[in-house]
């Protein structure tokens, strides 16, 4: 190996272990209290298992629209005078405890602000004027509760009969339902916090334990558990709440070694936020790709396929973490959020598989260009709540969603690698004198060879998905929105080989088809979701401008696509000189 | 997964037979048509249309049902686009007109893209061992579609209804209504007659020999709701509301009402229209000529040459939420030709296949211990199965052998 090659193996590493290491240094809680030990407890929410931090995380991700809880600087040391910082970030556990030790007026919970209120009809209805951040404390929003409740009921009852509602009405909604969310915390109702104490029970809430009377001794002494820890958190007591934590937590480990350290592995799978750390790696290793590439430096691109390599470790990491937190072996995809870290990560690992092949970046570069955007759209739709949500009966087959979605989803990640391919054709031949004969045919290889591999798995996938339907449903095929779109995606495919079979396109045809392929990928992934009919109608619309502003997105990328060859950078710096071949 | 095979050649269009200099003769104008048909050109602009055709079908659904998406884009020769289907597409406040435009609906389609497929197979392709995949994804393709064709004519969908303790010895389309007059003079058994919905037409007066009465439909409302006067008579009338013609869970059923005369076939004697409707537990009883007919107004019933029973039923959610964890029935089947009894549960993923009617787990309301399960008779249920097989072996065969050729290559590199 040459010692540049060795050299950028070495500081990428380097760099990688750095930032990795960020996240496994002790949370700064910016308290004695040990709520590290309190985020491992498991209790059930959503019908799931979780740990208290999970259950913290996406409360407050929902309420705030924030991971972290922002809490006020008393005393600002130094770099923070310099930033002018007025907060400080505390992990969202904090935030949780402090909610459910809530016992007065003077509670910190009522004084937090986490109510995030955007909309300005929304704000002068609970007589709030608009700040920066627009978040706000409960204490202000308690005298409006009953009123919001009310406008709440009127609400629904509309939506119930299928009733248009108006922006205001939505946002008050969701507000209404936020500040419930609070109250059935801070009043223990969510999450069942009371494990099953013996045969014939199930997760309980403090309440539900109350209503069943005396007899269940093992439970009452459980509530008891719980309101020593709150209270003694509550009370500011440090070493009392330790000590109760501890305890618990080690009665649970007897009671349930399973879910207990399931759950403590889950937080501290938490901590390590695997996804936000491959989300900083894809864009370092995409700016080192690029800059590669472009002044042809050999060694930056090794970089960025050193960074890739890490990231694609962790992020197989998280999806087999995931995996086990879920109890479902093999079963990648569940929901939308769970498509789009398995889309990026397979992205990464074809990348990988491409570059060890032909050794030229463009596979890291594509690595970047799928797995950044595919992060940023998980990270959206993680603020909905619990990405890892139980399956709806009909779903909650481990053998179909091992087998149909996850082919489904590599059927996705191969159509858009071959958009990300032939966009960049497109640009290269466009803007880099670079760019000759031999890459423009080595790219249109990579791009014909990756429409094959798409054809293939989109199709196994859409036949894998009529066998599940007919085994649930009867029929093979339904037309059913999402089937419909899975059929669009083979038959595009189809019609870009048959195309290239007739001689109807060539290179750039290929390209420009292919490009095309990812509005097309995007449409079944998402938008057809977005159309609320149909057996797979389980997201909402508001991403609706986004998938908008991408389709318009490759339009564009074509549109640039179909200036006249001549006009090529590529193709007038090659007109001269031969190409050279490459050694 | 490295699938990277070297582009084939484009192929050549296909040659054409030498027919320019000799026109007029009709086997070199057919050979030419052939060729056309034949053409990766028409293949492409098949796909295209196929491609837009079911985008449509995709976007009608937010405004139409199911079966009516069916009938009016992909079970149909003639496809008539509704580009108010697109609005979904538009921002808010933004529609399109209301116009409709003719497209080739499935079945043309489908058939062209055969067409097309087996012309070329019959003119263009030399059999070789390159294209053995291509070959079986073809046949695979080929049954696919047929297959479509056999599941569009021949299957029936059907639902049984009931509640826990109940034995049922039919099942109903709810998307179908029918007429059934019944004479219940005998105390032993009933005497039923049976008019299909497409027999049924208002301002249509049907005159059956076989039937014992002939019937005059004077108003007919294939979706209805019963209001009743307020003039103190007591008496409910029925009005039309819109169509729904959805069968998702979530979506309501159509329920039909119709007002009807019975004509005494001898002495042509009319009674008074009478009102009939699904919404009705029982129907009305009509005299003719002395004798009472109970005119029952239901969904259109098929018979089952045994009976089943539904014992037991559970609907479990997950803990602390309303969402299904498991929806399942037992049931009990009895074949009184066969003397065959067995009990066997249902629930989703976990049919009951019997006598090539297959019995799915499709709704439940625990509350009123009724459970419903969706029938489907599908005579070709299998063909998807082999042609799917088929078109996945031939992908694998026709890459892997060009995965070969391009390893073959690079390792000569």
């Amino acid at each position: 190996m040459k010692r540049s090659t060795l050299l950028a193996v070495g500081l990428a590493l380097l760099f990688a272990l750095l930032i990795s290491g960020r996240y496994l240094r002790p949370t700064d809680y910016g308290t004695d209290m040990d709520l590290d030990t309190f985020g491992q407890l498991p209790v059930v929410k959503d019908g799931r298992v979780k740990p208290m931090d999970t259950v913290a995380r996406n409360a407050l991700r929902i309420i705030s629209g924030k991971k972290k809880l922002l809490a006020p600087l008393d005393e600002p040391n130094a770099i923070q005078k310099l930033l002018r910082r007025k907060h400080e970030s505390r992990p969202a556990i904090v935030w949780l405890a402090d909610a459910m030790s809530l016992s007065d007026q003077a509670s910190p919970a009522l004084y937090h602000e986490t109510f995030r209120i955007d909309h300005p009809e929304v704000l002068a209805s609970v007589e709030l004027e608009p700040t920066k951040g627009f978040r706000y404390p409960l204490a202000k929003l308690v005298v409006h509760k009953p009123a919001l409740y009310e406008r709440a009921h009127g609400i629904d009852a509309r939506l119930d009969r299928k009733e248009k509602i108006s922006i205001f009405e939505r946002k008050s909604l969701d507000l209404a339902n936020r500040v419930f969310l609070f109250d059935q915390l801070a009043r223990h109702q969510q999450p069942l916090l009371i494990p099953p104490t013996g045969p014939g029970t199930d997760w309980r809430s403090l309440m539900m334990v109350g209503h069943a009377g005396p007899g269940d001794a093992e439970a009452i002494g459980i509530i008891g558990d719980w309101q020593k820890m709150l209270m003694a958190y509550g009370e500011g007591r440090a070493d009392d709440f330790n000590q109760a934590v501890r305890e618990y937590r080690d009665k649970l480990a007897l009671l349930m070694p399973r879910e207990a350290a399931k759950a403590a592995w889950e937080a501290k799978y938490n901590r390590f936020e695997p996804f936000s750390q491959c989300l900083f790696f894809m864009v370092a290793l995409g700016l080192l790709a690029l800059a590669g590439l472009l002044l042809k430096k050999r060694p930056l691109v090794v970089a960025a396929n050193t960074l890739a390599v890490w990231s694609v470790v962790i992020w197989v990491g998280a999806l087999v973490a995931r995996m086990y937190f879920q109890d479902r072996p093999w079963v990648f995809v569940t929901n939308l959020y769970s498509s789009a870290v398995f889309i990026g990560c397979g992205a990464v690992l074809f990348a990988l598989i491409i570059e060890s092949i032909y050794r030229n970046g463009l596979g890291t570069l594509v690595a970047a260009v799928i797995g950044f955007p595919t992060l940023l759209i998980a990270d959206y739709l993680s603020a909905d709540g619990d990405t890892m949500e139980m399956m709806q009966a009909v779903l909650d087959t481990n053998g179909w969603l091992a087998t149909h979605v996850t082919t489904m989803a590599i059927g996705y990640v191969l159509t858009f690698f071959a958009g990300a391919l032939g966009a960049i054709y497109l640009f290269a031949g466009l803007f880099s004198a670079n760019f000759d004969k031999q890459n423009q045919h080595e790219l249109s290889r990579m791009i014909y060879g990756t429409i094959c591999g798409a054809l293939l798995f989109s199709f196994v996938g859409t036949v894998l998905g009529g066998i599940w339907a007919d085994q649930s449903w009867g029929r093979f095929w339904g037309w059913d929105v999402k089937e419909n779109g899975a059929l669009i995606i083979v038959l595009w495919n189809v019609l870009i080989l048959h195309a290239r079979w007739g001689g109807l396109i060539r290179q750039r045809g290929i390209a420009l088809l292919a490009v095309f392929g990812n509005a097309i990928t995007a449409w079944s992934w998402f938008g057809v979701n977005m159309l609320g009919v149909g057996l797979h109608a389980y997201a909402n619309a508001s991403g609706a401008p986004y998938l908008i502003a991408f389709v318009v997105g490759q339009l564009l990328i074509m549109g640039l696509g179909l200036v006249p060859q001549r006009l090529w950078a590529s193709q007038r710096a090659n007109s001269a000189p031969p190409p050279l071949p490459k050694g | 997964m490295t699938t990277t095979p070297q582009p084939p050649p484009p192929v050549e269009p296909p040659a054409k037979p030498q027919a320019a200099e000799a026109p007029g003769d009709f086997s070199v104008a057919l050979a030419k048509a052939v060729a056309n048909l034949a053409s990766l050109k028409l293949t492409v602009v098949l796909l295209g249309m196929s491609i837009f055709l079911v985008f449509v079908g995709s976007l009608a659904q937010v405004h139409m049902g199911i079966w009516d998406v069916l009938d009016n884009y992909f079970r149909t020769w003639l496809a008539r686009v509704e580009l108010r289907a697109f609005n979904t597409l538009l921002p808010e406040g933004y529609t399109m007109l209301d116009y409709v435009l003719p497209f080739p609906g499935g079945k043309t389609l489908g058939l062209a893209l055969l067409v097309n497929l087996l012309a070329a197979h019959a003119t263009r392709f030399k059999y070789s061992w390159r294209k053995s995949g291509i070959m079986i994804i073809h046949i695979g393709v080929i049954t696919l579609l047929l297959s479509e064709y056999v599941t569009a004519g021949l299957a029936e969908e059907m639902q049984v209804r009931f509640r826990v303790g109940q034995t049922v010895n039919s099942a109903e389309d709810i998307r179908e209504f029918e007429l059934a007059i019944i004479d219940p003079t005998d105390p032993m058994q009933d005497t039923v007659w049976v008019v299909p919905e497409s027999r049924l037409q208002p301002g249509r007066t049907l005159t059956d020999a076989s039937l014992p009465v002939h019937v005059a439909v004077t108003k007919l409302y294939p979706n209805s709701r019963l209001k009743s006067p307020n003039d103190g008579s007591g008496d409910v009338e029925a009005e039309r509301v819109p169509e729904a013609s959805g069968v998702s869970s979530n979506e309501p059923v159509d329920l039909a009402s119709a007002y009807v005369q019975l004509i005494d076939p001898a002495t042509g004697e009319k009674t008074p229209p009478t009102l009939v409707s699904q919404w009705f537990l029982q129907g009305p009883t009509v005299m003719v000529a002395g004798k009472p007919y109970r005119l029952d107004f239901r969904f259109k019933r098929f018979y089952k040459p045994y009976l089943i029973q539904l014992n037991d039923l559970k609907h479990e959610v997950y803990v602390g939420t309303n969402r299904p964890k498991n929806f399942q029935s037992t049931v009990t089947l009895f074949n009184p030709y066969t003397n065959e009894r067995f009990t066997q549960v249902i629930r989703m993923n976990e049919p009951l296949r019997y006598r090539g009617e297959t019995f799915y787990q499709h709704q439940m309301t625990a509350a009123r211990g009724e459970s419903v399960l969706q029938v489907v008779d599908n005579p070709g249920w299998l063909i998807p199965y082999i042609s799917c097989s088929l078109v996945g072996l031939g992908l694998i065969v026709q890459f892997g052998l060009s995965l070969t050729r391009f390893a073959g290559r690079e390792a000569k590199r």
